[in-house]
This record gives C-alpha cells, sequence and structure tokens, in this order.
C-alpha cells in the first residue's frame, strides 16, 4: 500500500476486557453469557461486524469508538443515505456510524461531507481526496462463482468502480474450455481501492462474489528482506547493479 | 422513542426420549415460552420471553420440575431496561 | 424480510441455542433449492436479446422457467452468456406483466382521455376492427399502419408483413430495424444487390486485422468480443484498430484508437481507399473482373420534413440513391483529395493514427475484418459510409474469405432472420423482393394466390415517416408490435407522441410490459413473449435457429402471431379490397383475410400430429393446424433457389441453427466465393450474384458535414446508445433487479474539463437541453466511457430520462435510417 495512512483500517484486536464489559451492559446480560460458556462468541460479536465499513477517513477501531460521541451528523451529511448509526439489535456498531456495501453504497463524495460534518475528528479531516479513503477494500473472493472466471461476459463490478481501471482492472485470459473466447477477470488493486463498496452492490450474484473487508484482514505484508526486481529496476529508471553484462549467446542461443 | 423493555432467554432443555411430547405440551403451557424445536432424541430448544426480568429467571428455574425434563440449560439471555444492569452502565 | 427488534433478539436466541445444543434447524433454502433437479425439462432456444444469438438451454419445470444455461456445444457461445443472458430465465416474470387487454375508457365505452380498463380480447378486436374499417373506408390503405420488429420472429414477421401489403394492401408497415440495420441493407443493395454479410463468426478467429468502425463490441455483442479478444491473445501478429467520436471499453483492446470528430468517418475511409491507390495496394485483378465504380448523387438533404431550410434546397433528396457510372481513373481523382492532411484536418484524428490504419487495410498478407453497428449505420450518410468501406475491402479484394471481410452486427436478435430476410420494411417483400418492381410483386401475389395489383407498387411510410403521418393525421389506425418506439425514436416529444395522442389515430400497443409506448396507446394487448411461444430467429451471421414454445404465457396473454392471424378473421375481403380487384378473383367473394392469407392450403397445410409430443404450441391448438411451420414453408419458398435458400422446418428443430443459403442440406460460410458459395459460377473466381452481372460497385462518395452542429449556444454533441446491462430500451432487462441494480439510471458521460467549465462535478445532477427537449440525470466524469472535450454520450434505457427527447429526427436519405449520434446540446447545473 502506498497510503500508510491507513484510514479507516478496521483494527479488531485490542478492545480491552474493561471497554468490552461497560459496553456491553446495554446489551446481552454477560453473567449469564459466563455460565454457559458463550464469552468467546459474544466477543467476536461484539467487535466491528464484518459487513459493516465505517465512513470514510475512520480512526483505527479502537481510536474510532474512543473518539466517536455518536452525534449522527455525518449521517445527517450523507447526501446518498448510505451512513446510518448502529440500533440497540446490532451490537458492536451500536450509536456508531457505518454502511453496509451491498445495501447502499458510498458515492464517494468529491467534498466528502460526512468528514467535514465530525465535530471530533473520529473521521479524520486529513483525508481531503476521497480517492485516498480506504473505508475497506473489495475482494474477489469467490471465484467459483464470479461469472468472470466462468468466462461469461459480466464485468459488472468494473464497470460500477468510481476509480476503475486504477482500483479494478481487467485481465485478459483464454478460456481453454472453449477454445475461441476470452475471460475478462477483474483485478482489485489496493493502493486505489477505496473500499466504497460499489462493486459489492452491484455484483449480480444472489450472493456477491465481490466483498469490502477490513484491509488488515485480508492484505498480505511482504517481508523487507525481499524485493521485486522489476518494481526496483524501474523506481531507478536502470539497471540496480548496472555493470553486469549479458554475454551474448553466438548462434545456438536466443537474444537476451 | 424508547420501546418496551424486551427480557429474552433461550435455553436447552433435555427431557426424556419417551416422554418429550408430553414435555412439549407442558412447556407450551408456560406464558411466555416458545419451542422452537424438539428433536427425536430428547432435545428442546425454548425461548423464555417477559416483560420482567425475574419472572424470566423464575420461569426458567421451574422448567426444571416439569415431569420428564433431564436438564435445563440456559444459554443465551438477553434484557434491557434499567433492572438489567444494576449499575453497571459505562456512560 | 424485515425483522422487528423483537424478532431479531429471538431469532438470535434460538440460533444460540440451536448451536450449543448441535441442533440443525429446518433445511436450508441452498439445499431446498437444488432438489428435484432431475425433472427439469432443457431444450434449446436463441438468446431473447442481440443479434449475436447465443444459444439458450432453457430449463422447465412444472411450466415455469426455473433455469437457463449457455448451451455448451452451441458454435456461437459455446455455453457462454453475457449478463443478460444471464438472466434470461426472469424477463418474463416482472411483476407487472401484462395479462389482459387494456382500452381507455370513460364511462363505459372508449374514450381516447379515458382510463385504461380490462376488456376481453373480443372487445379489444372489435373496436380495433371498428377504427382500421372507418380509416380504410375514409382514406384508404394509406391510413393504416403497423410498425414492427426485429425482435418478431420470422413466422410472426411474415403474417404481418401478408396481412399489411396483401390483406390491408398498405405498404405502411416498417420494422424498429429501421432505427438499427437500414443503412447496412441499404449499403449492402446498393454496393452487392443483395442483403445481409457475405462471411460470418468464423472469421473472428482467423482475421488478422480487426477495424471497428462504430461500434462498442465490448458491451454491445459481449460473446464475439471475447472471441475477437482471444484472437487477438493467441496471435501476436493480430491488430485491432477502433475508430470512434469517444473512447470506450473496446478501446482497451485497441492497438490504434482514433477519435474522430462525428460525421468525419467518411473522410477517413476516403483516405484509406486514396491511400490503398496511391501505394499501389489495389488489387488490380480483382477490381478489373469482380466491381464496377459509380458516382453517386450528394445533394441528398438529411431525411427532414420538406419544409426544413435543409430540405428546401437540396435537389437530389427525391432520388437520393442515384448513381452513373465512372471508371477506376475518375474514382482515383475523386478520392486523391482526401489526403492525409485533409482526412487529419477534417476528423482531428493524428495523421499517424490514419496512415497506421491504411496499411493494415493495404497490407497484402493481412488479411482484415471490418466491424461495425450503430455509429456507422445511426448516420445521416449512413448508407454512404456502408458503402465506402465495402470500397476499402474491395479495392483490395479483401472479401469473402476466411478472415477477410465486412461484417455489420445486428443489434436484435433478428433484424436479419425476420425484418430483413422476410422484408417487413416498408418497401420490402420476402428474399430482397421490393413492392417497386412490378416483377417482384408478381412473384409475391403468385405465391400468395392474389389476384395481380393487390400489392401496391409504392412504399409505405418508413418510421420515421410513420410518426410525422400520425402527427399529421394521415395515418390513423396504427398497431405497434413488439417494439418501444416512443422511448426509442428521435425527437419524441415533437415527432412522436403527439402523433399517438392526436384525436384522429387509435393506436394499438402490444406488449408483455406496460412500455413508455404502451402507455401512450389507446388499446394495450398483452402479448407472449420469447418461449412463451414456438419461434425462429435469424442472427447476424445468417443462422437461422428455431425453438420450441417452453411455457405458456401468463394470464390472457397472447403470441403476436395469434393477434395478428385472429384480427385478419374480423375483415371480409369486400371490406378492405376494391370490387375491381375481388373481380379477379371471384373465389374470394365472401371470404375473410384470414381464409385468403392463412387458410389458404398453404399456411393450414401441415396438421397438428407435426407438432413435437410433449410440447404446446398454443397458436396451432387455436387454428387447428401447425402455423408456424406452414408459415416457415410458404414463406421459404420466395428464396429456395434463389440465393436465399433456408433448409426445412423440422431441421431447423434440430439443429443449433443454419447460415443460409442452406443449399443440399449444406449451410453456406463464405457467400459470392468459388467453392465456399453454391451460387457461384465455376471458374468465376468471385461473383457478387445480386448484381446483374455478377460486379460489385464501387463508389465515389464525399464527406458532409452532420445535419446539426455544435455551436455557440447549444455547444456540445450528443452521442446515445446502450450499455453491457441493459437492452435497448430496458423494458426487459430493467425489470430484472440484478441488471437494474448495475445500472439503474441514465447517466451523462462528460468529459471532466466539460463539467468543471459548468461548475459541474461527478455525480451532480446536470440538465441536458437539446432545440427540441430536456432531461435532468447526473453527471459521470469517471466511467466506462471517457468522450473527448466537447462530446457527450448518454445511454438511453432509461424510461424514467429519455433523452430522445433530445434527438433529431434527421435520417440518411438512402436507407430513412435515423441518426441518434449526432446533434447539438447544452448542459447546466440542474
Amino acid at each position: 500500500m502506498s497510503n500508510k495512512e491507513k484510514k479507516g483500517g478496521q483494527q479488531q484486536e485490542g478492545i480491552t476486557r474493561r471497554v468490552f464489559l461497560g459496553e456491553t451492559a446495554r446489551g446481552a446480560s454477560v453473567a449469564t453469557l459466563v455460565g454457559v460458556g458463550l464469552w468467546a462468541k459474544a466477543e467476536t460479536a461484539h467487535t466491528l461486524p464484518l459487513r459493516h465499513i465505517r465512513p470514510p477517513g475512520a480512526l483505527v477501531e479502537q481510536d474510532f469508538l474512543a473518539k466517536c460521541v455518536r452525534c449522527g451528523l455525518c449521517v445527517r451529511s450523507c447526501p446518498y443515505d448510505t451512513l446510518r448509526l448502529g440500533k440497540v439489535e446490532e451490537p458492536g456498531v451500536v450509536g456508531t456510524p457505518f454502511f453496509k456495501a451491498r445495501e447502499i453504497p458510498c458515492e464517494m463524495c468529491e467534498d466528502i461531507p460526512c468528514v467535514v460534518a465530525c465535530p471530533t475528528g473520529a473521521l479524520d479531516k486529513g483525508l481531503k481526496n476521497i480517492e485516498k479513503a480506504q473505508m475497506g477494500l473489495a475482494v474477489l473472493a469467490d471465484q467459483e462463482t464470479c461469472l468472470n472466471f466462468l468466462g461469461l461476459r459480466c464485468e459488472v463490478c468494473y464497470r460500477v468502480c468510481p476509480v476503475m481501471d486504477k482500483a479494478i482492472t481487467l485481465e485478459r485470459l483464454q478460456n481453454k474450455r472453449t477454445g475461441r473466447h476470452a475471460m475478462f477477470i477483474p483485478v482489485v488493486h489496493s493502493d486505489h481501492c477505496t473500499g466504497c463498496g460499489k462493486c459489492e452492490r452491484a455484483c449480480v450474484l444472489t450472493e456477491a462474489a465481490i466483498n469490502i473487508l477490513p484491509i488488515d484482514l485480508v492484505k498480505g505484508k511482504m517481508g523487507k528482506h525481499y524485493r521485486l526486481g522489476w518494481v526496483e529496476k524501474e523506481k531507478k529508471g536502470g539497471p540496480l547493479a548496472p555493470n553486469i553484462i549479458n554475454k551474448p549467446l553466438g548462434q545456438w542461443g536466443l537474444d537476451p | 422513542m424508547e420501546s418496551d423493555p424486551i427480557h429474552m432467554a433461550s435455553a436447552v432443555i433435555l427431557a426424556r426420549q419417551d416422554q418429550v411430547q408430553g414435555v412439549k405440551q407442558s412447556l407450551n403451557d408456560i406464558e411466555g415460552v416458545e419451542v422452537h424445536n424438539a428433536g427425536d432424541d430428547g432435545r428442546i430448544i425454548i425461548t423464555v420471553e417477559s416483560p420482567r426480568y425475574r419472572e424470566v429467571a423464575d420461569i426458567l428455574m421451574s422448567m426444571r420440575d416439569i415431569k420428564g425434563v433431564l436438564s435445563a440449560e440456559l444459554v443465551y439471555q438477553y434484557s434491557d431496561g434499567d433492572k438489567a444492569s444494576d449499575g453497571d452502565k459505562a456512560h | 424480510m424485515k425483522l422487528t427488534r423483537r424478532e431479531y433478539i429471538k431469532s438470535n436466541a434460538i440460533a444460540a441455542a440451536a448451536a450449543a445444543a448441535g441442533i440443525t434447524l429446518p433445511t436450508t433454502k441452498a439445499l431446498a433449492e437444488t432438489q428435484g433437479d432431475e425433472s427439469i425439462r432443457w431444450d434449446k432456444a436463441p438468446c431473447r436479446f442481440c443479434g449475436t444469438g447465443c444459444s439458450i438451454l432453457v430449463g422447465t419445470q412444472k411450466g415455469r422457467i426455473v433455469a437457463t444455461q449457455g448451451d455448451p456445444d452451441a458454435p456461437v457461445n459455446k455455453g457462454l452468456n453475457c449478463i443478460k443472458g444471464y438472466f434470461l430465465s426472469k424477463i418474463p416474470y416482472g411483476r407487472d406483466r401484462l395479462t389482459q387487454p387494456l382500452l381507455r375508457k370513460s364511462n363505459g365505452v372508449y374514450d381516447k382521455e379515458g382510463e385504461f380498463t380490462p376488456v376481453s380480447w373480443d372487445e379489444a378486436f372489435d373496436i380495433m376492427a371498428e377504427k382500421w374499417k372507418e380509416a380504410l373506408r375514409k382514406k384508404g390503405p394509406t391510413s393504416v399502419g403497423m410498425f414492427g420488429s426485429g425482435q418478431w420472429t420470422v413466422w410472426e414477421g411474415y403474417a404481418a408483413s401478408k396481412l399489411y401489403k396483401a390483406g390491408f394492401r398498405s405498404n405502411n408497415i416498417d420494422p424498429n430495424a429501421r432505427h438499427c440495420m437500414a443503412s447496412a441493407v441499404a449499403g449492402f443493395i446498393r454496393t452487392f444487390g443483395i442483403d445481409e454479410p457475405m462471411g460470418c463468426y468464423d472469421d473472428l478467429d482467423q482475421s488478422d486485422t480487426f477495424v471497428l468502425w462504430g461500434s462498442n463490441m465490448a458491451e454491445m455483442h459481449p460473446i464475439l468480443w471475447s472471441r475477437l479478444t482471444n484472437r487477438r491473445l493467441s496471435a501476436k501478429h493480430v491488430r485491432v484498430a477502433v475508430l470512434s467520436t469517444y473512447s470506450h471499453r473496446s478501446c482497451d483492446l485497441a492497438d490504434n484508437e482514433l477519435i474522430f470528430k462525428p460525421q468525419s468517418d467518411l473522410a477517413i475511409a476516403n483516405y484509406i481507399a486514396n491511400y490503398i491507390i496511391q501505394n499501389g495496394a489495389v488489387n488490380e485483378e480483382f477490381v478489373a473482373k469482380h466491381t464496377n465504380f459509380r458516382k453517386g448523387v450528394t445533394d441528398i438533404g438529411y431525411g427532414l420534413r420538406p419544409e426544413h431550410p435543409k430540405e428546401k434546397g437540396a435537389k437530389d433528396a427525391g432520388n437520393a440513391k442515384a448513381s452513373s457510372p465512372i471508371d477506376f481513373e475518375e474514382f482515383k481523382a475523386f478520392v486523391s483529395d482526401y489526403t492525409v492532411e485533409k482526412a487529419s484536418q477534417i476528423s482531428g484524428v493524428p495523421e499517424r493514427n490514419l496512415e497506421e490504419l491504411a496499411k493494415l487495410y493495404a497490407d497484402p498478407n493481412r488479411t482484415v475484418m471490418s466491424l461495425w453497428t450503430m455509429g456507422m449505420n445511426q448516420h445521416t450518410r449512413g448508407t454512404w459510409v456502408n458503402n465506402l468501406v465495402y470500397n476499402i475491402h474491395l479495392l483490395t479484394g479483401k472479401i469473402s474469405m476466411p478472415g477477410n471481410g465486412p461484417f455489420s452486427l445486428t443489434g436484435q436478435p433478428s433484424a436479419c432472420g425476420t425484418a430483413r430476410e422476410v422484408g417487413t420494411f416498408a418497401h420490402r417483400l420476402p428474399a430482397d423482393l421490393v413492392v417497386m418492381k412490378k416483377p417482384h410483386r408478381d412473384i409475391a401475389e403468385k405465391r400468395w394466390q392474389l389476384p395481380e395489383g393487390t400489392i401496391p407498387a409504392k412504399p409505405g411510410y418508413h418510421a420515421v415517416l410513420q410518426n410525422r403521418m400520425l402527427k399529421d393525421g394521415k395515418l390513423n389506425a396504427y398497431w405497434v408490435m413488439c417494439n418501444n418506439n416512443v422511448q426509442a425514436s428521435a425527437n419524441m416529444l415533437e415527432e412522436t407522441l403527439p402523433g399517438y395522442r392526436n384525436p384522429e389515430n387509435f393506436i394499438v400497443v402490444s406488449d408483455p410490459y406496460p412500455t413508455v409506448t404502451a402507455q401512450a396507446a389507446d388499446l394495450v394487448l398483452p402479448t407472449a413473449m420469447w418461449v412463451e411461444k414456438e419461434g425462429a430467429y435469424g442472427n447476424a451471421e445468417r443462422r437461422t435457429q428455431f425453438w420450441r414454445q417452453q411455457i405458456s404465457p401468463p394470464g390472457g396473454a397472447r403470441s403476436d402471431l395469434w393477434q395478428l392471424v385472429e384480427f385478419a378473421k374480423r375483415f371480409k375481403v369486400e371490406e378492405v379490397w376494391t370490387p375491381e380487384l375481388i373481380e379477379k378473383m371471384p373465389e374470394y367473394k365472401g371470404k375473410t383475410l384470414y381464409d385468403i392469407l392463412f387458410a389458404n392450403g398453404e399456411v393450414n397445410k401441415f396438421p397438428l400430429s407435426e407438432i413435437q409430443e410433449g410440447y404446446e404450441n398454443e397458436e396451432a391448438q387455436h387454428f387447428g393446424y401447425y402455423i408456424q411451420k406452414g408459415l416457415f414453408e410458404e414463406y421459404a419458398g420466395f428464396g429456395r433457389g434463389h440465393k436465399h435458400d433456408l433448409g426445412d422446418f423440422d431441421t431447423y428443430h434440430k439443429v443449433r441453427g443454419m447460415r443460409w443459403p442452406v443449399v443440399d442440406g449444406k449451410e453456406t460460410l463464405w457467400r459470392f466465393k468459388e467453392g465456399s458459395d453454391p451460387y457461384v459460377k465455376k471458374g468465376a473466381g468471385f461473383e457478387f450474384y445480386g448484381k446483374p452481372d455478377g460486379r460489385a460497385w464501387i463508389f465515389a462518395l464525399p464527406y458532409q458535414p452532420p445535419a446539426e452542429e455544435p455551436d455557440f449556444e447549444y455547444d456540445l454533441w450528443l452521442c446515445t446508445g446502450r450499455v453491457l446491462e441493459h437492452w435497448h430500451s430496458g423494458s426487459m432487462t430493467q425489470r430484472v433487479p440484478e441488471l437494474h441494480r448495475a445500472f439503474p439510471d441514465t447517466v451523462i458521460y462528460m468529459h471532466p474539463d466539460d463539467a468543471k467549465k459548468r461548475g459541474l462535478r461527478r455525480g451532480m445532477n446536470a440538465k441536458i437541453t437539446s432545440r427540441r427537449g430536456e432531461i435532468t440525470t447526473r453527471i459521470e466524469t469517471k466511467g466506462r466511457n471517457r468522450p473527448p472535450r466537447g462530446l457527450v454520450f448518454v445511454p438511453w434505457f432509461d424510461a424514467r430520462r429519455l433523452i430522445n427527447k433530445l434527438t433529431l429526427d434527421a435520417t440518411c436519405p438512402i436507407s430513412k435510417e435515423t441518426d441518434f449520434k449526432k446533434c447539438a446540446v447544452k448542459i447546466s447545473k440542474a
């Protein structure tokens, strides 16, 4: 990821038991739950549910929860009714703003009114360009049902993407089964995907094959001990060790 | 607007296999109790609902006295309203 | 499903208890869905949407379509579909499906200003017949008309054509294919003397070069595009050039993207011809043996109303097709004017890109396939630009061979099979015959067992003229079937709607759904669609494909075929024909049009017993004979032995389609080439047998400006078109929730600088206005289409935002096809 601000990345660890107990008091009665050993279940259920996405610019989850005063101003400022506040029966989001991509995705307003409206900085005022938002990351999770992987011509997720050709590109592959058609495979690029959820919303399948998920849940990280040669070469604008040459292979070899 | 408080619990009842139907009937007769699933192996899933918190606990306790019930395990309880948390509130 | 808070808590409680106890709650939905798959009946049908003609297997169970799949063994699509095809099983089941006739009534009687009221079919036909007879009595046959469809089945188009041209003796029948393929038709007829492409889809797997002349195949012909793309991926030398007035999804694959100023494709095509000549790339032997040179008249106007200033001075407007012979030297001199500098200056395309394109055509070692759709056809010089692209293929001899040839793609599933081959146009008869020629009328009258002189010689009103004549009160009884012309026709507020609501007129619309057009009608007839009837479609590669009735239509819906043939029973011949005409065949006295046209010993000669066992055929049951077979066999008689041979009816039900001419049971892949086309004489090499001397015509035709151009006030070009998710007016695809969600409302695709200049941003509502009308919708500056500065693109599928309020009803004066791609608009904040 080129953007290291990690805005809106949903951190799921680190919720202390004290905070948890306090939060939960309004909900299920903790004591009885402990009694039947469902503690672990309740804890998972209580963190931000996977399919709930925070508004653009949201701080990492525990910071966000600490700063968000549940005022609902961001919700009121949203012109598309994307954002809403968690209700009592929605564990993990009670009183706080979120949206569900499959229901109403983020329209990525250029002036980001929700961030502007936030009085506490729970939504980071430093986010000025909506294309830098990282509400989550689109993941084409199911390649078995995705119509594009089956060779059908869908690509709806690609065409609805507001950062089309950057956040989602199409990779053309040959369809080995038919032998005469190409497949157009959507590929998500994390450095441009804002997690707006348009793709998940538009996926025509009964259950979306492409989903917005928390970045830290899906994003891998390469070790610092290895670099990609072609990337480094491009970055430098030439070979990193310029003095090495390819010896011509003569009549039997191929040109390098 | 604040809605009426809800106090709800669910429990798994283990009944003698030959008395499942009778137990089911007895459970259904209790006000606020609803039987959702009764397996042939004797396991029965119920919910208990009452406008008063204490009553839920009482009902659950009384189930053990029904003929044919081997055990009644509380699984889940939900309460809202002031009496539920007894000053355990965070904010 | 919406849960109350209480229900929500309870369901959580139950789930938790069930999980703790290890109990599985009642069967999951997924399991229930797959149960009983073994009792699904699978049978073939072509896709209901575009002209590609993908083959589908339709799965029915208990009278309902429960699933569809692409036919894995079909040569066209090998089991694939686009996203529209994926949802085929849903299109008959929209919630607002029409199931009974609706007549506008007040106080129990017909009233043009009344409310739609359910009526019986009898009452519907009563009022229709009354209005038709009244019109015929008062003003004669030219006052009745019909607007038909390239989505009609073959026999529906044939029955409609026969009912009008022979029954009502009115040539005022035209298909919506007029908006779509007419320029391709006129181009083929003018250059080759015979309609439809010479090649086939196999060219897509073999060509070295693909040139798109105004086609966004990536979205509009998705499966063919994946085939073309596969060819590009599998052979390194393959090149793709895309010409367009804006950048779109097909440009992704382009090695050479040429974004030209609207209308300047004429100059580009002439430049390429010039380049070929200047660089010695003419295939001289081919040109000498197989072509003639012609120069066309040029002051032909823009197909507007005669009183329009642009028409008044146009001296060749009445004779726009005319041309005179010239020789190669004259042609060479004519195109020499189109230098790369001039072509670049007119088109705005850099010289380098133009030269690169010309070289592809000129390279003798390269096969080239030119492909186009509406960019070339919906064009006030649509016929010309078709002719000019043929010129290039003829000059180089790159035609009628695998991978070589001009190929017009069709937008409708049976634009070829029905509109063109059956000849449901105002001037046509089956198998390329035309009403203007006496010998052609003679053939039709003989085959139809009619007295000589039944079919009128004058072409009827074409699509745009029908709207004008409705408005002017000259066309009064009008039937719109299987199309959505109020949404689809240009300048609809000024030139379409007024005719429908003209108090002098009675408008009938047959449709499965309450479209914009249906809502403008006086009588709406609920119609069976797609596999609710037995049918046949002909796709873009001349492939005729049949299907059987798979399900019953809902409620009182009836097929177009049933409606047409049943309506014919309402007319005694004395009520429609002159006494003199009847006197020529006195045996017809007292008979109905149904008796004469359909119960004529030909159409009704196949018994019900020939219908495949286990299948419904509601029309056949109703009329008492295998009417589809009778109509098809009578129709096929026109073309058999006359270069339009269709196979026999029963074979089509068994095979995955055949490409005509089907001679001795064999289909034809490449026409006009010896060896692959049985009609080419031995030793001829090539023979363009549509022309008497077997030679195709190369035309000298200039660049001319469009009918309307941006000016100071209306400062932007408007281009309209389609998107992958929706088909045409969206009357089917907008009723599929998933497709609606994928592209719910139309947008204005616009260059970000143009938006900024007007204080607009992406996502904002904007008003787009032409001299004729306006709509309001959202601005899109980043989407799938990227127009250059000065042009906007708006898809037309959205019934709530009718972009055709803005478009101009200018047409190609030869093909009469409207130019939906060019008019002047302005855009401001909403």
